[in-house]
């Protein structure tokens, strides 16, 4: 299915990074990246739906004034945003126990990735 | 008869009809004169069977007795046991110490520790005593001392834990972008690996921080004469040419007296502080930007002022950009630990530093150092 993808980080190098491994993938339509966790919230609120086409949010968690809990608990809250055709994938560099057993209590995250990005993720990403 | 008076200071010699003939040194202190044993002491143990005379008394041998000395404005009890000893056969010999029930009860009969016999019991008992006494006051010192170094403990470990967490997060980003950008297509790495310098040196750089951090707790004190102008000017080159910008530096230096201070400490402060006001500089105003460093320094201290017209902090975000791995903004190269270990190196030399700060027109960081006295 033809996917846009989301990147949210507030790494420059990351946001970049992941540009081009989605570039290369076979189901990228398109790749807008966001630096703060508030603008993807507004972006996905505004987001056209499309029966064919899904969107795919990369959501980093350490991030200053809205961090990926913070941006999960604020999409839960709004369950007409989940009814979207939009899959969440945690991507972050933390290896921390406790992040992982906390991002489990979102019904909203499909998988909790780490850290770089491959291009084998991206392919899985695009077969699921 | 020499083991005697020096093992039982409170010693009695009796003769046949009960006279004392003789008393210990320590004995003396209370018993003023010899006289007869009845006239001064009354059996308090044995308290059956007994009465005052040499026949009795000798019948009691191998028991213990408590003997009251009831003339004593204090009653001072004895306890001890009577020999006849083998070369005196007329003679009793009471051989005992004061029944003493606290270092008070010494006190109180002028007695002192010396008094006793080495062996004593009663002494040991007192000495006890007397460290229990010490020990309590001890106790109460040690558990203030351990509930301060049980503070200090927590706080050391809650920064150990924001370090760890740094270590996991921040120290692994670039590490990870790195290693991202060595796996793309062979082509496009040779095209980022400016990036992947770029990066490993950021890594680099928070590491240094950190070691300045610790280094901070462990390295003392060494105060010596700081050269102003020299450190300044060390300082703004080498960030010069790290950033790749040259930015305008106003330095205005009023030094009455020279200022002593630790130098380690305060370079470390200037480099942070000069690094930041060359970092968030705002490229639009290009040569309009500027740095303006004031010093003053007088015998008792030195009030250091830097300003910058960069991009400035946010007022809500202002309270806690003096905290450990805080990062106000996301164009923030920093890893949160430069303005903490300022404030931490600031705190250690019992100095202050205020920010005053307009987001879009600049930042003012004023510190006041006290000026040491060299040795």
């Amino acid at each position: 299915m033809k996917t846009h993808f989301y990147i949210i980080d507030d790494d420059e190098l990351f946001l970049k990074l992941g540009k081009m491994y989605l570039e290369m993938g076979t189901c990228t339509s398109s790749v807008t990246l966001f630096n703060y966790a508030t603008e993807a919230l507004k972006a996905i609120e505004n987001m056209e739906e499309f029966l064919d086409q899904r969107y795919v949010v990369f959501l980093d968690l350490n991030m200053p004034i809205l961090n990926g809990f913070g941006f999960l608990e604020a999409l839960e809250k709004k369950p007409i945003l989940l009814q979207k055709n939009i899959q969440i994938y945690v991507l972050t560099s933390s290896i921390n126990h406790d992040d992982i057993e906390r991002i489990k209590q979102y019904k909203s995250v499909t998988e909790y990735l780490n850290k770089p990005m491959t291009r084998e993720m991206v392919q899985h990403v695009c077969a699921s | 008869m020499q083991t005697l008076k020096k093992l039982f200071p409170f010693y009695l010699r009796l003769d046949k009809d009960l006279n004392i003939i003789e008393y210990g040194r320590s004995m003396g202190k209370l018993l003023h004169e010899n006289g007869s044993f009845k006239d001064h002491f009354k059996f308090i143990r044995p308290n059956f069977g007994i009465t005052h005379s040499f026949a009795s008394i000798a019948e009691f041998l191998d028991q213990f007795f408590i003997l009251e000395l009831f003339h004593h404005p204090k009653k001072v009890r004895f306890k001890g046991q009577f020999i006849i000893h083998h070369e005196h056969e007329d003679e009793l010999w009471f051989c005992g110490s004061p029944w003493l029930m606290s270092v008070e009860d010494l006190q109180q009969h002028d007695l002192f520790v010396t008094d006793f016999a080495q062996h004593d019991s009663a002494i040991d008992t007192l000495l006890m005593l007397n460290q229990n006494l010490l020990n309590l006051q001890d106790n109460s010192k040690m558990i203030a001392d351990l509930k301060q170094k049980n503070e200090r403990l927590q706080q050391v470990n809650e920064r150990l834990d924001a370090i760890v967490y740094a270590i996991t997060h921040d120290f692994r980003a670039p590490l990870l972008a790195s290693i991202g950008l060595l796996q793309l297509p062979e082509s496009m790495v040779l095209e980022e690996l400016p990036e992947i310098l770029h990066t490993l040196k950021r890594l680099d750089r928070t590491i240094i921080h950190l070691n300045e951090l610790s280094k901070n707790e462990k390295i003392a004190l060494k105060f010596s004469t700081i050269n102003w102008e020299e450190l300044i000017r060390e300082s703004y080159h080498n960030y010069s040419v790290i950033y790749g910008i040259k930015i305008p530096i106003h330095l205005s230096i009023n030094e009455t007296t020279p200022f002593h201070s630790d130098t380690f400490r305060i370079r470390t402060i200037v480099n942070n502080l000069i690094s930041n006001a060359i970092k968030y500089a705002r490229p639009v105003l290009e040569e309009t930007s500027f740095i303006k460093i004031s010093i003053h320094t007088d015998p008792s201290s030195c009030i250091f002022t830097i300003e910058d017209n960069g991009e400035g902090i946010d007022e809500k975000n202002l309270e806690n950009i003096f905290k450990l791995f805080y990062r106000a903004s996301i164009k923030s190269q920093g890893n949160g630990i430069g303005l903490y270990i300022i404030k931490e190196m600031v705190q250690y030399l019992k100095g202050t530093v205020t920010v005053k700060s307009v987001k879009n027109e600049g930042t003012t960081f004023t510190l006041k150092f006290p000026n040491q006295k060299l040795e």
